[in-house]
């Protein structure tokens, strides 16, 4: 087993989804590294500046200054070369963002979930089968449903 | 000895009760004739006490006797012919010659009596020549155009001329039956009358009936003795028996000889003048000293007066026919600013002078509800608003004075301006606009006889007896308001409310269109609602959720009672995001669709049980449907409907019992399905509230509704152009019937 801790790098502008990722977290692994940031903008910068040493993204698509629909249009051209993989954390469940994520490499479409206890399920699920989250996805597939827990 | 009676009337007359007094039954007669009364048997029950001297004979010779053994030969003839034909003609005479006297003899019919009247004769008859060239001056002048007062003027002289009395008057009343002298004929001796005025006490009501009854009266001499009517039969000795009201020689009212003899007069000659059967006034002829005339001359003048009746309405008509036309080319002016498109009110009314010349007043008030809009020379609009309260309290339609300070004392201070007052009410959209004109205060004089207001004598018999010329000034009366007057400003008041009725409808459009505007905006609102309520409204829910089960992991570290309020908020947020999601779809349901398609409605409510496997695997349920139709739908909505009515009906189960849910089609109408289960029901008075948003047919919590799924299953029917409708009792089950009136598809 990899001793070395799973690099998890969470982009909201929503301070209450970051408390509760963070916490969410905690509670499944003390191990994990989690890192956060408000907005794509500065997310960008800091994937640059630490060379994209991140397994997962979890990218929040309502932003303001740059969206998640922008973050991803930037890093889609890297992402195949790298391990980082890309999970989009939205409220939305619009169709269309679901279609626009997925033709830009997105390995995975999470709606945020109202328990804290389905969070912290729908987290660990994720840390758990990261390594089976590889592109390309089935469509079928790119959803995050209940099935997957 | 037969004792005679006399039936006069004996009771004193004073002048309290001159209205009662039965002047129609006097019991006397004048002395220039003799009248006999016979009975059934032809016997002379009654007779005037004078008939013995013209008869040459005693009147107890006469009495009860029959006719033909007491009468000469030329009278009983006469009488013999009214007993055996009963005709006569009350008009035109018998010219009877007896004891060397020529007797103008007339009959009347007073059952069971009848009475001769004879009247002696002074001259010989008129030739009929002379009745026809009078009566042809008359007509030619007629024929010419002549104002009313001219032919009146002519008449009198006319009358003079064929009856020779001192003065002739037409006397005209008003109203009020004052009088007034309208034209005359006088002799140089006397002075004039003409322009005085009467008030109405002169000629009381019941006079005035008995001048409409019989329209010509002869008084001879003023001073006459009455001759008292006699019999010998006790029973026929009362007034009442016999009424002698139509007699040619009947006794005139004491209370009107004291009246003529106050004025000097010594006899007199009236003909009435009457129009549309109302007493107009009266051709009345004086003469200083007693003066008798011939029935011929009597008929004749009264023939002269017939044409002048006879004028008096066409007269009248002419003159109002002119007033008519003098008032069109205001009308037409006023009608043709009506006719524009813009508000005439606000436009015209103050600046047209026509506005107050269509009744030809000086002065007109448009009365709206805030505003009041002045025409010429009115009131102040405090003293119009006053007055507009007080005549819409009179609750007329249409109302018009011309002393408006004597109904209304508050415009004793405005009288100048409005004595007179012409007010209509415009009934528009339930509220109240009145149109009002106004009429300055016409000061005048008038010339009375005597002072009208003088106390009357307290003595029996005592008419006011000072007839001195007194002058008046009248203040506080307008001009009264004519007949075409008052017509013109209801035509003006319909126009104006046909063009108040145009601008209420075109602003009625621009609401409607502003109000569709307004719709249309906020139905394009009600589309954010979407995203609304999915992320403004939804995002501090799902936070609430989110916190509260995050407190949940650590619920052991609570006090107890900490816990069930964590549960409540759970539960709270969870029927909220139901809601939400529900008003969603309802919104969205409310928008409508563009596409339809071919729905098999039984392959679509296979589809739909789908969603119900857990509880029909709990065997919760069991569904029976059968020959459902395919019809023109849009899958998505139609899908949503039967998850609704299926989910509905599986909430609503009895407990502790499968429901059972049958959903049919109908054989006879292809476009109607039904819906039915076995469960609690709902009492029928709910079936249309519970189609209402937010309305549930049961007050359960744990039932978990929102209140919204039925009013999105009749949103998707409207939008299939059908309906639906729920049939229930309690604890009986409920049936849905579904109505696609877009049709079924075969």
């Amino acid at each position: 087993m990899d001793k070395k801790p799973l690099r998890l790098l969470y982009v909201d502008d929503d301070p209450d989804d970051r408390f509760f990722f963070e916490s969410a977290t905690q509670i499944i692994d003390s191990g994990l590294s989690v890192a956060t940031h408000n907005n794509g903008a500065l997310a960008l910068e800091h994937l640059h500046e630490s060379d994209f040493a991140y397994d997962l993204l979890f990218l929040d698509l309502n932003m303001p200054v740059k969206s998640g629909l922008d973050v991803l249009d930037e890093l889609q051209q890297v992402i195949k070369d790298r391990h980082l993989k890309i999970v989009i954390f939205t409220t939305s469940g619009n169709p269309a963002n679901i279609e626009a994520t997925y033709k830009l490499n997105a390995v995975l479409y999470v709606q945020k979930p109202g328990s804290f206890d389905e969070l912290v399920n729908i987290i660990r699920n994720i840390v758990n089968m990261h390594n089976q989250l590889t592109l390309p996805v089935p469509f079928e597939q790119f959803k995050f449903s209940a099935k997957y827990a | 000895m037969p004792e005679l009676y006399s039936a006069k009337n004996n009771s004193v007359t004073t002048i309290q009760n001159c209205a009662d007094e039965p002047i129609h039954i006097p019991g006397s007669i004048q002395p220039h004739g003799f009248i006999l009364v016979f009975n059934e048997k032809n016997e002379i029950a009654l007779c005037s006490a004078n008939a013995g001297e013209f008869l040459g004979t005693q009147v107890k010779e006469i009495l009860l006797q029959p006719y033909l053994k007491v009468l000469p030969a030329a009278l009983a003839d006469i009488v013999t012919q009214y007993v055996q034909t009963g005709r006569h003609n009350s008009q035109v005479p018998f010219t009877v010659f007896f004891n060397d006297r020529y007797f103008d003899c007339f009959f009347r019919r007073s059952s069971p009596f009848f009475i001769l009247e004879c009247i002696a004769g002074i001259e010989h008859s008129n030739t009929v020549y002379d009745v026809l060239q009078h009566t042809n001056e008359l007509v030619q002048v007629v024929n010419t155009r002549i104002s009313l007062q001219e032919l009146c003027q002519l008449i009198t002289k006319k009358i003079h001329d064929i009856t020779g009395y001192d003065r002739v008057m037409v006397y005209r009343f008003d109203e009020n039956y004052n009088g007034d002298i309208f034209a005359e004929t006088v002799v140089p001796e006397h002075e004039p009358f003409l322009g005085l005025h009467y008030p109405h006490t002169d000629i009381p009501a019941q006079a005035r009936a008995l001048y409409i009854r019989n329209l010509m009266r002869l008084i001879v001499d003023v001073n006459y003795e009455p001759v008292p009517v006699v019999t010998m039969n006790q029973e026929l000795a009362q007034p009442e028996k016999i009424d002698m009201s139509d007699l040619h020689l009947r006794s005139v009212s004491p209370i009107h000889i004291q009246y003529l003899k106050n004025m000097g007069v010594k006899g007199t000659f009236t003909i009435s003048l009457i129009k549309e059967g109302r007493l107009w006034g009266m051709i009345a002829c004086h003469h200083y000293s007693p003066k008798n005339l011939s029935y011929a001359r009597q008929i004749q003048a009264f023939l002269q007066t017939q044409i002048l009746s006879s004028q008096l309405g066409v007269q009248e008509t002419a003159e109002m026919y002119e007033l008519a036309a003098s008032l069109e080319p205001s009308m037409r002016a006023l009608q043709e600013k009506l006719s524009q498109d813009g508000n005439f009110i606000k436009n015209y009314f103050e600046k047209m002078p026509e506005v107050s010349s269509i009744t030809n007043a000086s002065g007109a008030a448009f009365i709206d509800r805030d505003a009041i809009y002045l025409n010429g020379i009115t009131p102040n609009q405090e003293q119009i608003a006053a007055l507009h309260e007080w005549l819409l309290q009179k609750g007329q339609q249409e109302f018009h004075t011309n002393k408006l300070s004597k109904d209304f004392p508050p415009a004793k201070v405005y009288e100048q301006v409005a004595s007179g007052v012409l007010f209509f009410k415009i009934i528009h959209a339930d509220i109240n606009i009145s149109l009002l004109f106004f009429r300055l205060s016409q000061d005048r004089v008038i010339r009375w006889g005597g002072q009208p207001t003088q106390k009357m004598g307290i003595e029996a018999l005592t008419p006011r007896n000072s007839f001195a010329t007194w002058q008046q000034l009248i203040q506080g009366e307008s001009l009264p308001w004519q007949t075409p007057e008052i017509d013109a400003g209801f035509r003006f008041v319909h126009a104006l409310q046909q063009h108040l009725f145009r601008l209420f409808l075109r602003e009625e459009e621009a609401r409607v269109k502003q109000l569709n505007e307004k719709l249309v905006r906020a139905n394009k609102e009600l589309e954010n609602i979407n995203w609304i309520s999915t992320h403004d409204l939804k995002e501090p829910l799902r936070k609430i959720s989110m916190f509260a089960s995050m407190l949940e992991e650590g619920r052991n570290i609570y006090a107890p009672q900490a816990r069930r309020p964590l549960e409540r908020i759970k539960d709270s947020v969870g029927r909220m995001q139901k809601l939400m999601d529900d008003l969603l779809l309802y919104s969205q349901m409310s928008q409508g669709f563009d596409s339809f398609e071919k729905v098999d409605l039984n392959e679509l409510l296979a589809e739909v049980e789908q969603s119900f496997e857990m509880e029909k695997a709990e065997g919760i349920y069991e569904l029976h449907a059968k020959d459902l139709p395919v019809v023109y739908g849009n899958k998505f909505q139609l899908h949503q409907l039967f998850v609704n009515l299926l989910g509905n009906a599986i909430k609503f189960r009895k407990p502790g019992a499968k429901q059972i849910v049958t959903v049919a089609g109908d054989k006879l109408n292809k476009s109607k399905i039904t819906f039915c289960d076995n469960g609690i029901g709902f009492s029928q008075n709910l079936s249309e509230k519970i189609f209402q948003v937010f309305q549930r047919g049961h007050n359960v919590d744990s039932l978990g509704g929102t209140g919204i799924g039925l009013a999105i299953c009749r949103k998707i029917m409207e939008n299939h152009n059908g309906k639906i409708e729920a049939v229930s009792r309690e604890d009986a089950g409920a049936c849905f019937h579904l109505y696609f009136n877009y049709g079924i598809h075969n």
